[in-house]
């Protein structure tokens, strides 16, 4: 089990998260929604070891990351939100720097990569560097060397942002079926309709404090509101839509 | 009035795109801020002048004392021959100088991939973007020419002038101003053309691997020059030059500009002027014809699937070698081989290699044409060549550790900090097998190249033996001084201290290459010396082996901070003026 509790990060003056805490079971798919700069980004990198908090831990079964996060980071499987990749590397050439660098014995590694390759639809492009990949396909590279190394935890950070319609559903069932075969699974994302059908409960982030901790339906219920998206609406105080979509149609015309 | 508004309106974009091309010359990922972009162009023309101002203090000295020897014995021809040699030295100075910041900006000499996919949607004609790129072309070729030719033009006018008037000193000065004008436009408008063609043939690849080779070259010639002025000079006895064999030589051609326009009757210095004059015409018209031709070019392949083409620089036999000597770790042969495939691929890191090379060459070719005269003099083992692979080993490693230090593609660092396993002693395993690999394969085979035909093979097993063993030990030292994986940090700016620390690569050069080999000499012939230098340097070996791994287990692995993720946008295409950021 993942255990956030009571994660505080500070940059300089700044506060990115404060009194952070949930925790996730194995097969579980906990959704990390917010709006932008309500600390998603900060929860996920600390959550990944990319980060070190101010203050609060973060424990997997039970033990602290910190303690050990080499080994932490074996178990952890990441999709970051940018898809930043080594450019002048081939899909395969990228695919085998995370395999070794997770010691993924070179055989084993080459035949995963070409399975995944051609799963994910982009073998044929195999000789191309990651360059001339388009938005989607760097996306798909980030998910195979993600789960690459059979990972317990995986972090997923809109790992739909290019994907195409097909990519996008077999990612989705992809995410539920991890969650089924025990693992745990964290999932941010802006598109709040994948959220709802992805995700066993939901984490609402607003300024670096969490304001809305449950079940989709549960959140539902409690506040009376039809979707998710007016539940993240209420929760996260969004600003008159209307007010706004009139200052910048004025803008624009100005 | 209104006309003239809309015109400058219309032209805004056209300043904008200049001055963005402009930037561009100087612009790489170590390069974040405008202030660093002024150094960068402050440093590369400090490097071009320095030799200039070197060469001053070498040719007019000579000059003075001819001119007076010249005036004892009534013979004027004496003063003549000297101030054609000079001129020649000028002129031929002007060229390397301008051709190395050429191929120092070589990427942006013509359009790149980048510019068509973003100035391709842009509401601006084509004439205007490759107008632009001209005007960036020229500003750079004016400043740098004019740095490099005004700055030894002058001095050459006021010491060459014989008698003292306006007319004289107009003369002199225009003419070999306007010869090292010419000749550094004639160097930079065929190196623009070979960048394009380059381009059109193999596309950005190749043009790309050309450029590392370019630069090497650059700068060895830009060195030897210096280096071989002295001898040049001496040997330079007459510059009756024909317009046969040597009027092919460009050098030749502008040196006929300098005395056609200087007054000069002989019927050959005209037909140079003329050929001079012929090929700066040609050239900057082909130079003009490329940039709208890559251009069209660009805008084609932007568009088009690049297809399944394999990418360029997967040295195979290098990595496998590397892995080989990255042992079982699996984490190190993963950073041994994106190390040698990042260098392999990045121009960036590509430079500091094929300049340090260049210093090696550079260095190897001066003492070869101050020690050996003649194939007599390769009979016998000399230092001169046995410290060949010894001087390019040093020289091809403190490059590469150089290029370590240079980032790519700093944002997916990330994958380093979230997958690496082992440790920092399987990074320092990754980075010694990369080195190890990229500087002894070339090393060693030209070792056995050099040595074998000349001196046999007994000898050349022992100095194949020799080099390995120090090879490993120079190895063993640098990767001790670098402990995270080569090109996941911001760069430092100014981290080699060259200006202060120089001495200490020289120093490095003397106890690395040039000690053994005299040691060498010394001891051919000797197999039980030498199999007691062999013990000796084996010992070396073991012991930096062994304080090495202890060093490194203790070590930890440095990251750059969290919060210096936050990279600065590249100056690169730098349109803000026109509404945009790229």
């Amino acid at each position: 089990m993942l255990e956030v509790s009571r994660l505080t990060k500070w940059y300089g003056a700044l506060i990115g998260i404060q009194d952070v805490s949930f925790d996730v079971e194995p097969g579980e798919v906990l959704g990390l929604l917010g709006p932008n700069g309500s600390g998603k980004s900060t929860t996920v990198k600390i959550l990944t070891g990319l980060l070190r908090p101010t203050s609060g831990l973060v424990r997997l079964d039970g033990r602290n990351i910190a303690d050990d996060l080499e080994t932490y980071k074996a178990h952890l499987g990441y999709v970051p939100e940018e898809p930043h990749l080594y450019t002048h590397l081939t899909g395969p050439e990228y695919l085998r720097l995370v395999g070794r660098l997770r010691q993924i014995p070179d055989k084993r590694l080459d035949r995963k990569i070409d399975e995944f390759l051609q799963l994910l639809g982009i073998y044929d492009d195999r000789y191309q560097t990651l360059s001339a990949y388009s938005k989607g396909m760097r996306q798909k590279i980030l998910i195979a060397a993600a789960v690459l190394h059979d990972p317990r935890l995986v972090i997923l950070d809109e790992p739909f942002s290019g994907l195409d319609v097909s990519a996008a559903r077999l990612l989705k069932a992809f995410v539920r079926a991890l969650a089924e075969q025990g693992k745990v699974v964290l999932f941010s994302s802006h598109v709040l309709e994948v959220v709802e059908q992805v995700c066993s409960r939901v984490v609402i982030l607003k300024e670096g404090r969490i304001v809305g901790h449950d079940s989709v339906a549960n959140l539902r219920t409690m506040l009376q509101l039809p979707s998710l998206d007016a539940v993240f609406a209420a929760l996260t105080a969004e600003e008159d839509v209307a007010g706004r979509l009139n200052g910048l149609l004025a803008t624009m015309r100005a | 009035m209104r006309q003239r508004l809309e015109r400058r309106i219309e032209q805004a974009p056209l300043g904008v795109l200049a001055r963005a091309f402009f930037d561009q010359f100087f612009a790489s990922e170590s390069v974040t801020s405008d202030l660093q972009l002024r150094q960068a162009m402050i440093g590369i023309l400090a490097f071009v002048i320095l030799p200039g101002l070197f060469l001053l203090a070498q040719v007019f000295p000579a000059y003075q004392i001819t001119a007076a020897v010249a005036a004892a014995r009534h013979r004027p021809a004496l003063i003549e021959t000297a101030l054609a040699q000079i001129c020649l030295i000028l002129v031929t100075y002007a060229m390397v100088a301008v051709g190395l910041i050429a191929v120092f900006t070589w990427d942006a000499l013509t359009f790149s991939r980048r510019d068509a996919l973003v100035l391709g949607p842009l509401p601006l004609r084509r004439s205007t973007i490759v107008t632009a790129k001209l005007a960036a072309l020229t500003a750079l070729l004016v400043g740098a020419s004019a740095a490099v030719s005004v700055i030894t033009a002058v001095p050459f006018t006021f010491t060459t002038v014989i008698q003292f008037s306006i007319r004289d000193l107009i003369t002199h000065g225009l003419a070999c101003l306007v010869a090292m004008l010419a000749s550094g436009l004639f160097v930079f408008a065929s190196l623009v053309v070979i960048r394009g063609a380059v381009m059109f043939v193999g596309r950005d690849r190749l043009a790309a691997a050309f450029g590392s080779v370019l630069q090497g070259l650059f700068v060895v010639v830009l060195l030897c020059f210096m280096v071989q002025l002295e001898s040049g000079l001496r040997a330079m006895r007459s510059t009756g030059f024909a317009a046969g064999a040597e009027g092919l030589m460009p050098t030749a051609w502008f040196l006929g500009l300098f005395e056609w326009l200087l007054g000069a009757t002989r019927p050959d210095y005209a037909v140079l002027a003329a050929r001079a004059l012929a090929a700066v015409a040609v050239t900057a018209a082909a130079a003009v014809a490329v940039s709208f031709a890559s251009f069209r070019r660009h805008m084609q392949l932007a568009v088009a699937s690049s297809g399944l083409s394999r990418p360029g620089g997967a040295v195979r036999t290098t990595r496998v070698c590397a892995r080989l000597l990255a042992g079982p770790d699996a984490t190190a042969r993963a950073i041994a081989d994106f190390t040698l495939l990042t260098l392999a691929r990045e121009r960036s890191q590509q430079v500091p290699v094929a300049v340090n090379t260049a210093i090696g060459v550079a260095v190897v070719i001066s003492a070869l044409s101050s020690r050996v005269h003649g194939l007599a003099d390769l009979a016998h083992p000399r230092t001169a060549v046995l410290w060949i692979p010894l001087v390019l080993a040093y020289w091809l490693a403190i490059g590469m550790r150089a290029a370590f230090h240079v980032p790519a593609n700093l944002r997916a660092a990330w994958v380093f900090r979230a997958d690496l396993s082992g440790g920092s002693r399987s990074v320092v395993a990754g980075v010694r097998a990369s080195l190890l690999a990229g500087v002894g394969l070339p090393v060693l085979a030209l070792t056995v190249a050099i040595s074998a035909p000349l001196y046999g093979w007994r000898l050349a097993a022992w100095h194949l033996g020799v080099v390995t063993l120090l090879i490993v030990l120079l190895v063993a030292v640098l990767t001790q001084t670098f402990p995270h994986v080569p090109f996941t940090r911001p760069y430092e700016p100014g981290h080699a201290k060259l200006k202060t620390r120089w001495w200490i690569y020289l120093l490095g050069m003397f106890a690395f290459a040039y000690a053994p080999a005299k040691v060498e000499v010394m001891l051919a012939g000797d197999t039980l010396s030498l199999t007691q230098l062999v013990g000796v340097l084996a010992a070396a070996v073991l012991t930096v082996g062994y304080v090495a791994g202890r060093s490194s287990h203790r070590r930890a692995i440095e990251w750059s901070e969290e919060e210096s993720e936050e990279v600065p946008e590249m100056a690169v295409l730098n349109l803000s003026g026109l509404g945009m950021r790229v």
